[in-house]
């Protein structure tokens, strides 16, 4: 097992590195990518990449909202994401960084034991456990290394609910993240 | 195993009569003999009997094993031979990239949750640069009630099919009140909603 304490340098390794190392994470589940139109961005992956719309969503929180599509093509599934007011986490994000990745969701067999490997390590959660039986995910901090934001997902045969991405919206919108 | 729809279609005549749907016969121009069909939801097979008289390859799919014995004498009688399926179309799996043509005429038996999985995978089994024909009844048909579901949100507006299909390049989405004569079933001024869209290639 690697040590995930702080090297010889004073880095720590990024966290995929570390959960890698690990065997915890057995693949990307999605990939999600924030953008200023959607339409214009689900053309763009179904007419150069080959992806399909699978779902489309609206999500709502408490003072601010977002609309989303879920693309796949095989196994890849990208999700775009846009914000549908200025106090949307999204929009935001997009007047911080442009349009690009929110967030990479890796695919973890154990989600309590990465979890617990990812704190242990010193990667905090930014959100509860959120999911029911099926589908189980968590949001962690941006990852300060790499600056992209990982979520952790485990999936046991469910699917993205509305009330899943819900409630993970209504979680970053608590703390003002985005 | 019998189902609501079995008890529908189980009459000596045909529900939705035995002619095609007049979207689909205007639809006739995309229609390459040879192509492969799927019709879906399609019932006692007047659309599948049909599109195997322009010489199409067709699959017919029905949950309803009712209808599916009517859509076989019907396509006897018309002297056309095409494949059936009894599936139920959330269930059934219809691979990828296996059709040139799918024909989805008033398929909105389907809630909003089901429809957008029932969506997918009819992309799914496009085959890149194919086909959908697509039918069914908008809101304000609600108030002509002269078929289709008693439910609003089963129906179709324009923006949501745009919206829904903003993957595929739309070649004609048309809102119509005309009159509709397809047996018992759809009979009487309907508020319709017409679309024909490309999977890209």
């Amino acid at each position: 097992m690697q040590d995930t304490n702080p090297n010889l340098y004073g880095m720590r390794p990024p966290l995929a590195t570390q959960l890698a190392d690990l065997d915890l994470i057995v693949g990307i589940d999605h990939i999600a990518i924030a953008v200023e139109n959607l339409d214009e961005a689900i053309r763009w992956y179904s007419k150069d990449l080959g992806f399909l719309l699978v779902e489309r969503r609206a999500t709502k929180g408490e003072h601010s909202s977002m609309v989303s599509a879920v693309m796949e093509t095989g196994p890849t599934m990208v999700v775009l994401l846009q914000g549908t007011c200025p106090e949307s986490q999204i929009s935001r994000f997009l007047a911080k960084f442009g349009s690009g990745v929110h967030h990479i969701a890796f695919a973890v067999a154990d989600l309590d034991e990465a979890i617990l490997r990812a704190t242990e390590a010193g990667n905090m959660a930014d959100t509860p456990i959120i999911g029911n039986e099926g589908i189980r995910q968590i949001f962690l901090q941006r990852d300060p290394v790499t600056g992209v934001r990982v979520e952790l997902i485990e999936r046991r045969g469910g699917s993205f609910t509305d009330q899943n991405v819900e409630h993970l919206f209504r979680a970053l919108e608590e703390k003002d993240l985005y | 195993m019998s189902s609501i729809w079995d008890e529908r279609y189980a009459i000596e005549d045909y529900l939705f009569g035995t002619e095609p749907n007049a979207f689909l016969v205007t639809q006739r121009h995309l229609l390459m003999p040879g192509a492969s069909v799927l019709a879906v939801a399609d019932g006692e097979g007047r659309n599948g009997v049909w599109l195997a008289e322009q010489g199409l390859r067709v699959l017919s799919v029905d949950s309803s094993v009712v209808a599916q014995n009517k859509a076989r004498a019907l396509a006897q009688q018309r002297g056309v031979a095409l494949d059936f399926e009894l599936a139920d179309l959330l269930q059934s799996q219809r691979g990828e990239n296996r059709f040139d043509v799918i024909v989805a005429i008033f398929i909105q038996f389907a809630a909003p949750e089901q429809r957008e999985q029932i969506f997918a995978k009819l992309k799914r089994s496009l085959k890149p640069g194919g086909l959908l024909l697509l039918q069914g009844y908008t809101p304000r048909q609600l108030e002509y009630g002269t078929g289709g579901p008693p439910h609003a949100e089963n129906l179709y507006t324009e923006p949501m099919l745009r919206g829904a299909f903003a993957d595929m390049e739309i070649l004609h989405l048309r809102e119509h009140d005309d009159l509709v004569s397809e047996g018992a079933g759809h009979s009487g001024m309907s508020a319709l909603i017409d679309l024909v869209a490309r999977k890209f290639s």
